[in-house]
């Protein structure tokens, strides 16, 4: 209704607009014979410009406070200086040309009794305005060069003595990798590429052994910082924002970027006069529905702190890999690509299909084809678990695989809306179906508080199949905690597989 | 005399067919104004498909900047009208990506490129140039039903279930090669594909026409130096279709390659979930060249046009001679080569060769100066003149000052040193908006206040196209001069909401000030279309020459001939600039008016 009314004020506003138009024509039409009166016209242009000359400039003064502080890396100075140069040729001449359009309007602006002044050309003239833009453009590519020369280490080469970070792109977040305390990246290569070593790190280089994997990028002050980027699967780019430095992140193309950060976070809280002001990485290349929420945090500490913290991280292959290794858990080189580009990823494992290695692709009864479902995910499994002749029974639970939540939170992230729907359409292709959802994490933290944390992930997955057009009869869900770990709650990995949301089927 | 021949061949063609007068072919209403070979019905054709891609783009913007302007409410009535696009009210990432990425694609593409171009090339072409029609009125209408056929495709994707492409309009790859990375590069993606080759085959089709007219089918007496600017542009816009837009086919070629044969043009190393996909050898960057190989020549193809009109009326309406004829045409010239060697300027920060960036820099910022000579003859232009502040002058004004202020900001972005902190930023939405989007809007909009006569012999109303000028060039600068500081806070272009970062949250207010402008800029498009509707069926009819110019196309009949003019083909004798010549009654002179005696005798010396 409300629609339906605003879009009927619109009409009518667009029709008395018409009329006024319209009856202002006849007025003029009344007026034949009299001198045709350019004046106003010519008055209401020149406003009307000169309004938006003043607009930009007082806003340039209201909005400064709210662009970037002060450059936080030796080569965000340059760049800025280069601004600031850019900016007072191209505002002095954005201002005289605006000023002198605007102004010629009115002033030359028709009289009967004038004629125009035939000029078709003056070669002085020209030649003027096209070698003063030359002189100047000369000048702005020269210093811009120059710049772009030494940022990138054209001619003097790659710098040593650097902090070496890795940087990985993927949707949609950062993995960081710093060298350990040889200073050295262990090799990857993709080839070892699996779900257990998602960069492919060569675990027998022992320069592998004391790399470790950061939560957030720390960077010492003072010193040049080499980030080695890269992507897995689309491209991304590494932005950030206050040190003014970036570079794309692209699969199969390695891109890098040296540069030396100038001002700790802890000062830049008093530059801004921010408390909470803090760095950021960000994407800044489209890389999915993701994109705008792909970030890490950034801390930039004095070199003595750095060397602290760098010293305080544990190397992952220790905490992590060997653990996994010597359980027998950790899948080492499993997959093999073959060298030809037309040739299959061959995983290796029974449960892969031998059509799509990535994928599990079934068409529902009600036509639906699940979207990025996984080989051997829970789609797959509770679909072969309706399928079979299999009893119901209270173990059989099915993790989800897809299914992100925000760090210690109830809400969910984006990309898991994908296997929802997934799940809700296997709902609706098999109708008698009821489930039970449950919910479980970690032993880190408090019992209590991750009793409740459970539970309520467990019923935002409820809410959210309802949503997906679910009958809420046919949903029931409960938060566990700590209980029913299915792997060690000592490594990483185990802990991440414990935080999950799994689904039982009570009714076929 | 190759001149001479062919225009000599073409009225006896012409009496063949009996266009001479008296006799008339009897036309259905199908064969004259659907499937019409005449160029002026094509041209009107691209006019009005355009508006409407044009509606459709602008209502996209639309939705993404009420999504931007207000990221946590919900808009329970769009849910209504656009069902699966929003969930709970809300606009769903994936169909912002969309939303954007289809903008892109048919502002650059539909409106600017195939509406622009096809509009005025039509119409001027053979009108400003005395031909009959176009060198084959065949390909002319093929050109046009291309375009719509590719424009279907395109508009059907938008009904898919994974939703219409999604990876921005520049489909950068692995993005839009992996359907896995994101739904819009399912089917979505390949309509985009495949509706993008066949807009490139109705680009060819109509630039190929457009060249060969232009090159052998002027009338008698109308040397090069005798066209008017108009036409210069649009001979230069169509030859940098004609070499610029096959490359895209190539490169889009090998992506459906990619995405259907399991090619490796643009894919290597590719890891999704923790497993690694079997492509190996290529590199993303390559796309990204072929593409910007047509994708930076397509800005010249978009604004070219606008700058022939704008130095059409400003001459016309300011009533005085363009300033510097030639140095406008070899500043087009100019901008024309430059342009085919400036794209990689837009992959400084793709991961290239930084002393290949250099290079492109260097090209770059020299485009500014046939650029500056062209803001300082049309301001020359008008300087001394005696201005009539009509509708399409007040729209060339516009766009001289959007091209001003745009273009400032492109020698900001064309040095690579600033593009490393503004590459991809809002300074960048804000740089190509006004400089390529609005201008060219502007010069569209001068164009069609001042081609209305010819084209329906009737005018459109003045006031409404005040308030039409008024609304639009406030409202833009507002929507897109704010812009230039988010840019400078850092803030990346392509984000569904800025929330998620504390120091890009801080735009939130002025996000809504650019919405509500948005809105209301759309709006005032549509009391344009009304405008323009209105007056094709009730407009005050025609004079025969309305606004007194010199050019050719005023010597037609108003009311719209097959074949253009009774009888012979009007000869040319001067240029299309005589505006207020000392010693001459009136303040024009017509392009096929003699030369008097004195002229002949000073030409003679």
């Amino acid at each position: 209704m409300s629609i339906l009314l605003g879009i009927l004020t619109i009409i009518l506003l667009y029709i008395v607009v018409v009329q006024i138009g319209k009856a202002s024509d006849l007025i003029k039409e009344l007026k034949v014979g009299e001198q045709e009166d350019h004046s106003k016209g010519a008055l209401f242009l020149s406003l009307i410009g000169f309004g938006i000359l003043i607009y930009s400039i007082l806003s340039s003064y209201f909005y400064k406070d709210m662009i970037l502080p002060k450059p936080a890396s030796q080569e965000g100075v340059w760049i800025q200086q280069l601004i600031t140069v850019t900016l007072v040729i191209t505002g002095v001449v954005f201002v005289i040309t605006q000023a002198i359009l605007f102004w010629f309007v009115y002033k030359y602006h028709y009289k009967s009794d004038r004629k125009a002044y035939f000029y078709p050309h003056n070669n002085t003239l020209e030649v003027v305005w096209t070698v003063i833009p030359a002189i100047v453009l000369t000048v702005l590519i020269g210093v811009g060069i120059w710049r772009w020369y030494t940022i990138f280490n054209v001619f003097k080469g790659r710098p040593r003595d650097v902090v070496e970070v890795e940087v990985t792109g993927k949707q949609f977040a950062w993995i960081l990798r710093y060298p350990g305390k040889d200073g050295k990246l262990g090799k990857r290569d993709f080839t070892l590429v699996n779900g257990d070593n998602e960069l492919g790190i060569d675990w027998n280089d022992p320069a592998s052994h004391d790399d470790f994997i950061a939560d957030e990028l720390v960077l010492p002050k003072g010193k040049t910082v080499y980030a080695n980027i890269g992507a897995l699967d689309v491209i991304h780019d590494f932005f950030l924002p206050q040190m003014r430095i970036m570079m794309d992140a692209v699969p199969g193309v390695p891109t890098s970027f040296w540069f030396k950060p100038t001002i700790t976070s802890a000062e830049m809280k008093v530059i801004t006069k921010n408390p909470n002001y803090e760095y950021v990485l960000a994407c800044n290349k489209l890389c999915g529905s993701g994109h705008y929420n792909m970030q890490k945090k950034v801390r930039v500490l004095e070199l003595p702190e750095y060397q602290k913290w760098s010293d305080e991280q544990k190397s992952y292959y220790q905490t992590v890999v060997k653990p996994a290794m010597d359980e027998g858990t950790y899948k080492v080189n499993s997959s093999s690509i073959p060298q030809e580009s037309a040739g299959k990823v061959t995983e290796g494992e029974p449960t892969v299909s031998s059509e799509n290695t990535a994928g599990f692709n079934q068409k529902l009864s009600n036509g639906f084809e699940l979207e990025g479902a996984k080989a051997a995910g829970v789609e797959e499994k509770i679909i072969e678990f309706i399928k079979s002749d299999k009893a119901i029974s209270k173990d059989l639970w099915f993790s989800f695989d897809r299914l992100l939540f925000e760090n210690g939170k109830a809400t969910l992230i984006p990309s898991s809306q994908e296997q929802l729907k997934n799940v809700a359409e296997i709902l609706k292709a098999f109708p008698s179906v009821e489930i039970k959802l449950g919910g479980y994490t970690d032993n880190v933290g408090k019992p209590e508080s991750n009793q409740k944390l459970s539970a309520d992930r467990a019923s935002m997955v409820m809410n959210e199949l309802v949503k997906l057009g679910i009958a809420s009869s046919r949903l029931k869900s409960e938060g566990y905690g700590e209980q029913y770990p299915i792997a060690s709650n000592t490594t990483d990995a185990g802990r991440q597989q414990n935080r999950r949301i799994d689904i039982r089927v009570t009714k076929k | 005399m190759e001149t001479l021949h062919t225009v000599t061949e073409q009225h006896a063609h012409a009496t063949a067919h009996g266009h001479d007068g008296g006799h008339h072919h009897t036309e259905t209403f199908i064969s004259k104004y659907i499937f019409s070979l005449d160029h002026k019905t094509i041209g009107k054709q691209f006019l009005i498909t355009g508006m409407v891609w044009a509606v459709i783009g602008g209502l996209f913007s639309v939705l993404f900047r009420i999504q931007l302007g207000w990221p946590d409410e919900t808009f329970p009535f769009l849910e209504r009208m656009f069902g699966a696009w929003y969930t709970d009210g809300k606009l769903n990432p994936e169909a912002y990506y969309s939303l954007i990425t289809m903008h892109g694609t048919i502002m650059v593409f539909f409106v600017l490129t195939a509406s622009l171009s096809g509009t005025f090339a039509n119409v001027l072409i053979p009108l400003q140039l005395g031909a009959r029609d176009m060198a084959s009125p065949l390909m002319n209408a093929l050109s046009y039903w291309f375009f719509v056929i590719s424009g279907i495709i395109m508009f059907s994707s938008l009904f898919l279930p994974t939703g219409a492409a999604s990876a921005g309009w520049t489909i950068y790859p692995p993005l839009s090669a992996l359907p896995q990375t994101s739904p819009g590069s399912g089917d979505g993606m390949t309509l985009w594909l495949i509706s993008m080759v066949l807009f490139v085959v109705s680009t060819l089709l109509g630039g190929l026409n457009y060249v060969s007219t232009i090159l052998n089918m002027r009338t008698k007496g109308m040397s090069l130096f005798k066209m008017p600017l108009t036409v210069w542009a649009l001979f230069f816009t169509a030859i940098i279709g004609i070499l610029s837009f096959p490359v895209l086919v190539s490169g889009v070629v090998l992506l459906i390659f990619d995405r259907t044969l399991g090619t490796s043009f643009y894919l290597s190393h590719i890891v999704i979930g923790g497993v690694p996909q079997p492509y190996a050898g290529g590199s993303p960057i390559l796309f990204q060249h072929l593409f910007w190989f047509l994708g930076h020549p397509e800005v010249y193809i978009v604004i070219l046009p606008a700058m022939g009109m704008v130095s059409e009326i400003l001459a016309v309406h300011a009533r005085k001679p363009i300033f510097g004829y030639k140095a406008m045409i070899f500043s087009i010239l100019g901008i024309t080569i430059l342009g085919f060697i400036v794209w990689a300027h837009h992959m400084f920060m793709a991961g290239i060769n930084p002393f290949l960036g250099s290079v492109f820099t260097f090209f770059t910022l020299l485009i500014a100066i046939p650029s500056a000579v062209k803001v300082f003859n049309w301001i020359t232009t008008i300087w001394k003149g005696n201005l009539h502040i009509t509708a399409p002058f007040l729209f060339a004004v516009g766009f001289v000052s959007m091209f001003i202020s745009g273009g400032l900001t492109g020698i900001w972005l064309g040095n690579s040193t600033i593009d490393i902190q503004l590459h991809d930023t809002y300074f960048v939405v804000a740089h190509f908006h006004i400089v390529m989007g609005i201008a060219a809007f502007f010069g569209m909009f001068a164009g069609i206040y001042h081609w209305f006569p010819r084209m329906f012999g009737r005018m459109m109303n003045t006031n409404l196209a005040y308030i039409h000028f008024a609304i639009t060039f406030i409202g833009s600068y507002l929507i897109f001069w704010p812009m230039h500081f988010q840019g400078l806070a850092g803030v990346p272009r392509r984000y569904y909401t800025n929330n998620n970062f504390e120091i890009f949250a801080v735009f939130n207010g002025m996000n809504k000030v650019i919405s509500i402008a948005a809105i209301i800029v759309f709006l005032a498009q549509l009391l344009f279309l009304v405008n323009f509707f209105w007056s094709i069926f009730k407009g005050k009819k025609s004079s025969q020459n309305p606004w007194n110019a010199n050019t050719l196309e005023w010597t037609s009949p108003v009311e719209g001939i097959h074949g253009n003019w009774h009888g012979d083909i009007p000869e040319v004798h001067r240029w299309a600039y005589d505006y207020s010549r000392p010693g001459n009654e009136s303040d024009f002179i017509p392009q096929n008016f003699p030369l008097t005696e004195k002229e002949k005798t000073e030409a003679d010396h």
